[in-house]
Protein backbone atom coordinates (compact mmCIF):
# COMPACT_ATOMS: atom_id res chain seq x y z
CA UNK A 1 0.00 0.00 0.00
CA UNK A 2 3.00 2.30 -0.21
CA UNK A 3 3.06 5.34 -2.44
CA UNK A 4 5.83 4.23 -4.80
CA UNK A 5 5.37 5.76 -8.25
CA UNK A 6 4.87 2.60 -10.27
CA UNK A 7 4.79 4.37 -13.62
CA UNK A 8 8.37 5.47 -12.95
CA UNK A 9 9.33 1.84 -12.18
CA UNK A 10 8.00 0.76 -15.54
CA UNK A 11 9.51 3.74 -17.39
CA UNK A 12 12.94 2.91 -15.94
CA UNK A 13 12.61 -0.77 -16.87
CA UNK A 14 11.47 0.21 -20.37
CA UNK A 15 14.34 2.64 -20.96
CA UNK A 16 16.91 0.15 -19.63
CA UNK A 17 15.38 -2.49 -21.91
CA UNK A 18 15.60 -0.21 -24.96
CA UNK A 19 19.24 0.68 -24.22
CA UNK A 20 20.20 -2.98 -23.73
CA UNK A 21 18.28 -3.97 -26.87
CA UNK A 22 20.14 -1.37 -28.94
CA UNK A 23 23.51 -2.45 -27.49
CA UNK A 24 22.66 -6.11 -28.09
CA UNK A 25 21.63 -5.50 -31.71
CA UNK A 26 24.82 -3.50 -32.36
CA UNK A 27 26.94 -6.31 -30.85
CA UNK A 28 25.08 -8.95 -32.88
CA UNK A 29 25.48 -6.91 -36.07
CA UNK A 30 29.18 -6.38 -35.40
CA UNK A 31 29.67 -10.10 -34.81
CA UNK A 32 27.77 -11.10 -37.95
CA UNK A 33 29.43 -8.46 -40.16
CA UNK A 34 32.93 -9.32 -38.90
CA UNK A 35 32.34 -12.97 -39.84
CA UNK A 36 32.57 -12.47 -43.58
CA UNK A 37 32.47 -9.87 -46.29
CA UNK A 38 29.75 -7.36 -45.29
CA UNK A 39 26.83 -7.25 -47.76
CA UNK A 40 26.78 -4.42 -50.29
CA UNK A 41 23.80 -2.57 -48.86
CA UNK A 42 25.55 -2.05 -45.49
CA UNK A 43 28.51 -0.15 -47.03
CA UNK A 44 26.72 3.17 -47.54
CA UNK A 45 25.14 3.44 -44.03
CA UNK A 46 28.39 2.26 -42.41
CA UNK A 47 30.36 4.91 -44.35
CA UNK A 48 27.92 7.64 -43.25
CA UNK A 49 28.13 6.53 -39.61
CA UNK A 50 31.96 6.49 -39.75
CA UNK A 51 32.01 9.97 -41.35
CA UNK A 52 29.63 11.48 -38.78
CA UNK A 53 31.54 9.84 -35.92
CA UNK A 54 34.93 11.11 -37.10
CA UNK A 55 33.63 14.64 -37.72
CA UNK A 56 32.04 14.67 -34.23
CA UNK A 57 35.25 13.35 -32.70
CA UNK A 58 37.19 16.27 -34.27
CA UNK A 59 34.77 18.74 -32.66
CA UNK A 60 36.64 20.10 -29.64
CA UNK A 61 36.50 23.06 -27.29
CA UNK A 62 39.44 24.71 -25.55
CA UNK A 63 39.24 24.41 -21.80
CA UNK A 64 41.45 26.95 -20.03
CA UNK A 65 44.55 25.26 -18.60
CA UNK A 66 43.80 21.84 -20.13
CA UNK A 67 43.79 22.42 -23.86
CA UNK A 68 41.40 21.02 -26.47
CA UNK A 69 38.81 18.60 -25.07
CA UNK A 70 36.40 16.57 -27.18
CA UNK A 71 32.83 17.85 -26.92
CA UNK A 72 31.57 14.28 -27.11
CA UNK A 73 33.58 13.43 -23.99
CA UNK A 74 32.15 16.43 -22.15
CA UNK A 75 28.60 15.45 -23.15
CA UNK A 76 29.24 11.85 -22.04
CA UNK A 77 30.58 12.95 -18.64
CA UNK A 78 27.69 15.37 -18.14
CA UNK A 79 25.12 12.72 -19.07
CA UNK A 80 26.76 10.19 -16.75
CA UNK A 81 26.69 12.65 -13.84
CA UNK A 82 23.06 13.59 -14.48
CA UNK A 83 22.00 9.96 -14.86
CA UNK A 84 23.79 8.98 -11.65
CA UNK A 85 21.99 11.70 -9.71
CA UNK A 86 18.62 10.72 -11.24
CA UNK A 87 19.17 7.04 -10.43
CA UNK A 88 20.12 7.84 -6.82
CA UNK A 89 17.00 10.02 -6.48
CA UNK A 90 14.97 7.16 -7.96
CA UNK A 91 16.43 4.69 -5.46
CA UNK A 92 15.74 7.09 -2.60
CA UNK A 93 12.08 7.60 -3.46
CA UNK A 94 10.94 3.96 -3.51
CA UNK A 95 8.68 2.56 -0.82
CA UNK A 96 7.40 5.80 0.65
CA UNK A 97 3.95 6.43 2.02
CA UNK A 98 4.01 4.77 5.43
CA UNK A 99 2.76 6.95 8.20
CA UNK A 100 2.61 6.76 11.98
CA UNK A 101 -0.74 8.48 12.30
CA UNK A 102 -4.04 6.93 11.34
CA UNK A 103 -6.12 10.02 12.12
CA UNK A 104 -5.34 13.71 12.32
CA UNK A 105 -7.88 16.23 13.55
CA UNK A 106 -7.10 19.92 13.61
CA UNK A 107 -9.33 21.44 16.26
CA UNK A 108 -9.55 24.87 17.85
CA UNK A 109 -7.44 23.86 20.82
CA UNK A 110 -4.75 22.18 18.76
CA UNK A 111 -4.05 19.04 16.77
CA UNK A 112 -5.08 15.51 17.72
CA UNK A 113 -3.33 12.53 16.16
CA UNK A 114 -4.09 8.84 16.64
CA UNK A 115 -1.03 6.59 16.48
CA UNK A 116 -0.78 3.43 14.38
CA UNK A 117 -0.24 1.35 17.54
CA UNK A 118 -3.81 2.17 18.62
CA UNK A 119 -5.08 0.63 15.38
CA UNK A 120 -2.83 -2.37 15.99
CA UNK A 121 -4.29 -2.83 19.49
CA UNK A 122 -7.95 -2.36 18.52
CA UNK A 123 -8.05 -3.95 15.05
CA UNK A 124 -5.29 -6.56 14.94
CA UNK A 125 -5.09 -7.73 18.55
CA UNK A 126 -8.55 -9.39 18.80
CA UNK A 127 -7.92 -11.14 15.47
CA UNK A 128 -4.50 -12.50 16.34
CA UNK A 129 -6.01 -14.09 19.47
CA UNK A 130 -8.24 -16.28 17.27
CA UNK A 131 -7.04 -19.89 16.92
CA UNK A 132 -7.56 -19.88 13.14
CA UNK A 133 -5.36 -16.81 12.64
CA UNK A 134 -1.58 -17.04 12.50
CA UNK A 135 -0.85 -13.32 12.64
CA UNK A 136 -2.59 -9.99 12.26
CA UNK A 137 -1.14 -6.53 11.99
CA UNK A 138 -2.37 -3.07 11.14
CA UNK A 139 -0.27 -0.72 9.01
CA UNK A 140 -0.99 2.90 8.18
CA UNK A 141 -0.31 4.52 4.82
CA UNK A 142 -1.17 7.79 3.19
CA UNK A 143 -3.43 7.23 0.19
CA UNK A 144 -4.80 10.23 -1.73
CA UNK A 145 -3.37 12.56 0.93
CA UNK A 146 -5.34 10.93 3.77
CA UNK A 147 -4.44 8.07 6.11
CA UNK A 148 -5.70 4.58 5.31
CA UNK A 149 -5.24 1.35 7.27
CA UNK A 150 -4.19 -2.04 5.97
CA UNK A 151 -5.39 -4.82 8.25
CA UNK A 152 -3.37 -7.83 7.11
CA UNK A 153 -4.52 -11.15 8.52
CA UNK A 154 -2.54 -14.35 7.89
CA UNK A 155 -4.98 -17.22 8.37
CA UNK A 156 -4.25 -20.85 9.07
CA UNK A 157 -4.75 -23.15 6.06
CA UNK A 158 -8.41 -24.12 5.72
CA UNK A 159 -9.66 -21.56 8.25
CA UNK A 160 -13.33 -20.57 7.84
CA UNK A 161 -12.91 -17.34 5.88
CA UNK A 162 -16.42 -16.12 6.57
CA UNK A 163 -15.87 -16.32 10.34
CA UNK A 164 -12.50 -14.52 10.09
CA UNK A 165 -14.00 -11.80 7.89
CA UNK A 166 -16.94 -11.40 10.30
CA UNK A 167 -14.55 -11.09 13.25
CA UNK A 168 -12.60 -8.45 11.31
CA UNK A 169 -15.81 -6.54 10.55
CA UNK A 170 -16.69 -6.63 14.27
CA UNK A 171 -13.25 -5.23 15.11
CA UNK A 172 -13.75 -2.52 12.49
CA UNK A 173 -17.13 -1.59 14.01
CA UNK A 174 -15.47 -1.28 17.43
CA UNK A 175 -12.73 0.85 15.88
CA UNK A 176 -15.29 3.14 14.22
CA UNK A 177 -17.12 3.62 17.51
CA UNK A 178 -13.87 4.36 19.33
CA UNK A 179 -12.67 6.82 16.72
CA UNK A 180 -15.97 8.47 15.79
CA UNK A 181 -14.76 8.97 12.26
CA UNK A 182 -14.34 6.73 9.22
CA UNK A 183 -10.84 5.86 8.11
CA UNK A 184 -10.58 3.72 4.94
CA UNK A 185 -9.60 0.16 5.89
CA UNK A 186 -8.29 -2.57 3.61
CA UNK A 187 -8.85 -6.06 5.01
CA UNK A 188 -6.23 -8.35 3.49
CA UNK A 189 -6.54 -12.11 4.06
CA UNK A 190 -2.95 -12.98 3.25
CA UNK A 191 -1.13 -16.12 2.22
CA UNK A 192 1.43 -17.54 4.56
CA UNK A 193 4.92 -16.25 3.83
CA UNK A 194 7.89 -18.59 3.75
CA UNK A 195 8.46 -18.01 7.48
CA UNK A 196 4.97 -19.21 8.34
CA UNK A 197 5.62 -22.55 6.67
CA UNK A 198 7.70 -23.47 9.73
CA UNK A 199 4.64 -23.15 11.93
CA UNK A 200 2.28 -26.03 12.56
CA UNK A 201 -0.77 -26.26 10.34
CA UNK A 202 -3.20 -26.63 13.21
CA UNK A 203 -3.32 -25.32 16.73
CA UNK A 204 -4.77 -27.34 19.57
CA UNK A 205 -6.63 -25.28 22.11
CA UNK B 1 -18.72 8.40 0.53
CA UNK B 2 -17.24 8.76 -2.94
CA UNK B 3 -13.89 9.82 -1.53
CA UNK B 4 -13.55 6.54 0.37
CA UNK B 5 -14.67 4.61 -2.70
CA UNK B 6 -12.00 6.29 -4.80
CA UNK B 7 -9.38 5.40 -2.18
CA UNK B 8 -10.55 1.79 -2.18
CA UNK B 9 -10.49 1.57 -5.96
CA UNK B 10 -6.94 2.96 -6.06
CA UNK B 11 -5.68 0.67 -3.29
CA UNK B 12 -7.26 -2.45 -4.77
CA UNK B 13 -5.99 -1.71 -8.26
CA UNK B 14 -2.47 -1.27 -6.88
CA UNK B 15 -2.60 -4.30 -4.59
CA UNK B 16 -3.77 -6.64 -7.36
CA UNK B 17 -0.88 -5.68 -9.65
CA UNK B 18 2.83 -6.18 -9.22
CA UNK B 19 4.60 -2.92 -8.27
CA UNK B 20 7.76 -3.81 -10.29
CA UNK B 21 9.79 -2.06 -7.59
CA UNK B 22 12.25 -4.92 -7.05
CA UNK B 23 13.45 -5.23 -10.68
CA UNK B 24 13.44 -1.45 -11.13
CA UNK B 25 15.55 -0.99 -7.99
CA UNK B 26 17.94 -3.73 -9.14
CA UNK B 27 18.35 -2.09 -12.56
CA UNK B 28 18.78 1.37 -11.03
CA UNK B 29 21.35 0.11 -8.51
CA UNK B 30 23.39 -1.67 -11.19
CA UNK B 31 23.18 1.41 -13.42
CA UNK B 32 24.27 3.76 -10.63
CA UNK B 33 27.20 1.51 -9.66
CA UNK B 34 28.36 1.20 -13.29
CA UNK B 35 28.10 4.96 -13.87
CA UNK B 36 29.89 5.80 -10.62
CA UNK B 37 32.64 3.29 -11.45
CA UNK B 38 33.00 4.84 -14.90
CA UNK B 39 33.21 8.36 -13.50
CA UNK B 40 35.69 7.31 -10.80
CA UNK B 41 37.73 5.47 -13.43
CA UNK B 42 37.74 8.58 -15.61
CA UNK B 43 39.01 10.79 -12.80
CA UNK B 44 41.65 8.19 -11.88
CA UNK B 45 42.68 8.06 -15.56
CA UNK B 46 43.29 11.81 -15.52
CA UNK B 47 45.33 11.74 -12.29
CA UNK B 48 47.42 8.55 -12.35
CA UNK B 49 49.68 7.66 -15.37
CA UNK B 50 50.26 4.11 -14.06
CA UNK B 51 46.52 3.47 -13.99
CA UNK B 52 46.28 4.95 -17.50
CA UNK B 53 48.80 2.39 -18.81
CA UNK B 54 47.15 -0.63 -17.13
CA UNK B 55 43.67 0.50 -18.21
CA UNK B 56 44.88 0.87 -21.81
CA UNK B 57 46.28 -2.69 -21.69
CA UNK B 58 42.96 -3.96 -20.34
CA UNK B 59 41.04 -2.11 -23.06
CA UNK B 60 43.32 -3.60 -25.74
CA UNK B 61 42.58 -7.10 -24.43
CA UNK B 62 38.84 -6.40 -24.28
CA UNK B 63 38.68 -4.99 -27.80
CA UNK B 64 40.71 -7.94 -29.15
CA UNK B 65 38.14 -10.27 -27.55
CA UNK B 66 35.24 -8.20 -28.93
CA UNK B 67 36.73 -8.37 -32.41
CA UNK B 68 36.13 -12.13 -32.44
CA UNK B 69 32.71 -12.68 -34.10
CA UNK B 70 31.65 -15.48 -31.72
CA UNK B 71 32.25 -13.34 -28.61
CA UNK B 72 30.38 -10.37 -30.09
CA UNK B 73 27.42 -12.56 -31.09
CA UNK B 74 27.30 -14.21 -27.63
CA UNK B 75 27.37 -10.85 -25.84
CA UNK B 76 24.74 -9.48 -28.22
CA UNK B 77 22.44 -12.46 -27.66
CA UNK B 78 22.71 -12.13 -23.87
CA UNK B 79 22.00 -8.40 -24.05
CA UNK B 80 18.97 -8.92 -26.30
CA UNK B 81 17.61 -11.60 -23.93
CA UNK B 82 18.03 -9.27 -20.93
CA UNK B 83 16.39 -6.45 -22.90
CA UNK B 84 13.38 -8.61 -23.77
CA UNK B 85 13.03 -9.57 -20.09
CA UNK B 86 13.13 -5.91 -18.97
CA UNK B 87 10.70 -4.80 -21.71
CA UNK B 88 8.31 -7.58 -20.71
CA UNK B 89 8.48 -6.47 -17.07
CA UNK B 90 7.82 -2.89 -18.18
CA UNK B 91 4.87 -3.64 -20.45
CA UNK B 92 3.02 -6.71 -19.07
CA UNK B 93 0.22 -5.98 -16.55
CA UNK B 94 1.72 -8.21 -13.84
CA UNK B 95 -1.50 -9.30 -12.19
CA UNK B 96 -1.09 -10.91 -8.80
CA UNK B 97 -3.13 -13.95 -7.86
CA UNK B 98 -5.47 -12.12 -5.52
CA UNK B 99 -9.17 -11.37 -5.47
CA UNK B 100 -10.50 -7.96 -4.51
CA UNK B 101 -13.84 -6.33 -3.90
CA UNK B 102 -15.25 -3.40 -2.00
CA UNK B 103 -17.36 -4.63 0.91
CA UNK B 104 -19.79 -2.22 2.59
CA UNK B 105 -17.35 -0.79 5.14
CA UNK B 106 -13.91 -2.05 4.11
CA UNK B 107 -12.10 -3.02 0.96
CA UNK B 108 -11.45 -6.75 0.90
CA UNK B 109 -8.37 -8.34 -0.61
CA UNK B 110 -7.90 -12.12 -0.44
CA UNK B 111 -4.87 -14.01 -1.71
CA UNK B 112 -5.83 -16.89 -4.01
CA UNK B 113 -3.81 -19.33 -1.89
CA UNK B 114 -5.99 -18.57 1.14
CA UNK B 115 -9.18 -19.24 -0.82
CA UNK B 116 -7.65 -22.42 -2.31
CA UNK B 117 -6.85 -23.75 1.18
CA UNK B 118 -10.37 -22.96 2.41
CA UNK B 119 -11.98 -24.49 -0.70
CA UNK B 120 -9.91 -27.67 -0.40
CA UNK B 121 -10.86 -28.05 3.27
CA UNK B 122 -14.56 -27.47 2.50
CA UNK B 123 -14.56 -29.92 -0.43
CA UNK B 124 -12.86 -32.57 1.71
CA UNK B 125 -15.42 -32.05 4.49
CA UNK B 126 -18.40 -32.09 2.13
CA UNK B 127 -17.42 -35.09 -0.03
CA UNK B 128 -15.72 -37.20 2.59
CA UNK B 129 -12.52 -37.34 0.54
CA UNK B 130 -9.24 -37.12 2.38
CA UNK B 131 -7.87 -33.55 2.61
CA UNK B 132 -4.51 -34.61 1.18
CA UNK B 133 -6.22 -35.99 -1.96
CA UNK B 134 -8.03 -32.76 -2.83
CA UNK B 135 -6.09 -30.22 -4.86
CA UNK B 136 -7.45 -26.81 -5.84
CA UNK B 137 -6.12 -24.54 -8.59
CA UNK B 138 -7.36 -20.96 -8.66
CA UNK B 139 -7.42 -19.54 -12.15
CA UNK B 140 -8.47 -15.99 -12.88
CA UNK B 141 -11.90 -17.13 -14.03
CA UNK B 142 -12.16 -20.80 -13.08
CA UNK B 143 -11.58 -22.78 -9.92
CA UNK B 144 -10.44 -26.32 -10.68
CA UNK B 145 -10.85 -29.02 -8.02
CA UNK B 146 -9.16 -32.38 -8.47
CA UNK B 147 -10.19 -35.21 -6.18
CA UNK B 148 -8.59 -38.63 -5.96
CA UNK B 149 -11.22 -40.72 -4.16
CA UNK B 150 -10.62 -43.67 -1.90
CA UNK B 151 -11.10 -46.79 -3.97
CA UNK B 152 -14.67 -48.02 -3.80
CA UNK B 153 -16.07 -44.85 -2.20
CA UNK B 154 -18.12 -42.67 -4.55
CA UNK B 155 -17.46 -38.93 -4.58
CA UNK B 156 -20.31 -36.61 -5.56
CA UNK B 157 -19.02 -33.88 -7.91
CA UNK B 158 -22.14 -31.78 -7.31
CA UNK B 159 -21.39 -31.71 -3.57
CA UNK B 160 -17.83 -30.61 -4.35
CA UNK B 161 -19.14 -27.86 -6.63
CA UNK B 162 -21.58 -26.55 -4.04
CA UNK B 163 -18.78 -26.59 -1.44
CA UNK B 164 -16.68 -24.38 -3.77
CA UNK B 165 -19.58 -21.96 -4.30
CA UNK B 166 -20.38 -21.73 -0.60
CA UNK B 167 -16.76 -21.11 0.36
CA UNK B 168 -16.35 -18.37 -2.24
CA UNK B 169 -19.68 -16.82 -1.24
CA UNK B 170 -18.49 -16.60 2.39
CA UNK B 171 -16.07 -13.87 1.29
CA UNK B 172 -18.34 -12.54 -1.44
CA UNK B 173 -16.69 -13.88 -4.57
CA UNK B 174 -17.93 -16.22 -7.27
CA UNK B 175 -16.25 -18.17 -10.01
CA UNK B 176 -16.85 -20.87 -12.59
CA UNK B 177 -16.02 -24.27 -11.16
CA UNK B 178 -14.57 -27.41 -12.69
CA UNK B 179 -14.54 -30.60 -10.65
CA UNK B 180 -12.33 -33.46 -11.81
CA UNK B 181 -12.81 -36.76 -9.97
CA UNK B 182 -10.02 -39.16 -10.79
CA UNK B 183 -11.37 -42.37 -12.32
CA UNK B 184 -8.81 -44.44 -10.44
CA UNK B 185 -9.08 -44.29 -6.70
CA UNK B 186 -6.38 -45.18 -4.22
CA UNK B 187 -6.45 -47.84 -1.54
CA UNK B 188 -6.35 -46.09 1.79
Amino acid sequence: MNATNRVMNRVLLFLAGVVLLAAGIVALAAGILAGGDPPVWTREPLRVITDVWSSLARWTVDVAGVGPVSVLLLIAVGTALLLTVLLLVFLGTRGRGRTREVLEVDGVGGRTAVDRSVADAVLAEPLSRRPDVLAARAGAYRVRRAPAIELAVTVRPGAPLGAVAAAAQAAVREWDQLLGSRVPILLHLADRGWRDSFRTATRVE
Amino acid sequence: MTNEQATYRRVLRRETHSPRTAPAVAVAAVGAVVLLAGLAGGVWWLVDPAFRASAARWFDGASALAAQPAAAIAVGAVLVLLAVLLLALAVLPGRRSRRARIADRTALLVDDGVIADAVAAAVARRTGAERGRVSVTMGRRTVTVRIVPTSGVAVDPAAAESAVHDTLAEVGFSSATRVVVSTEGVVA
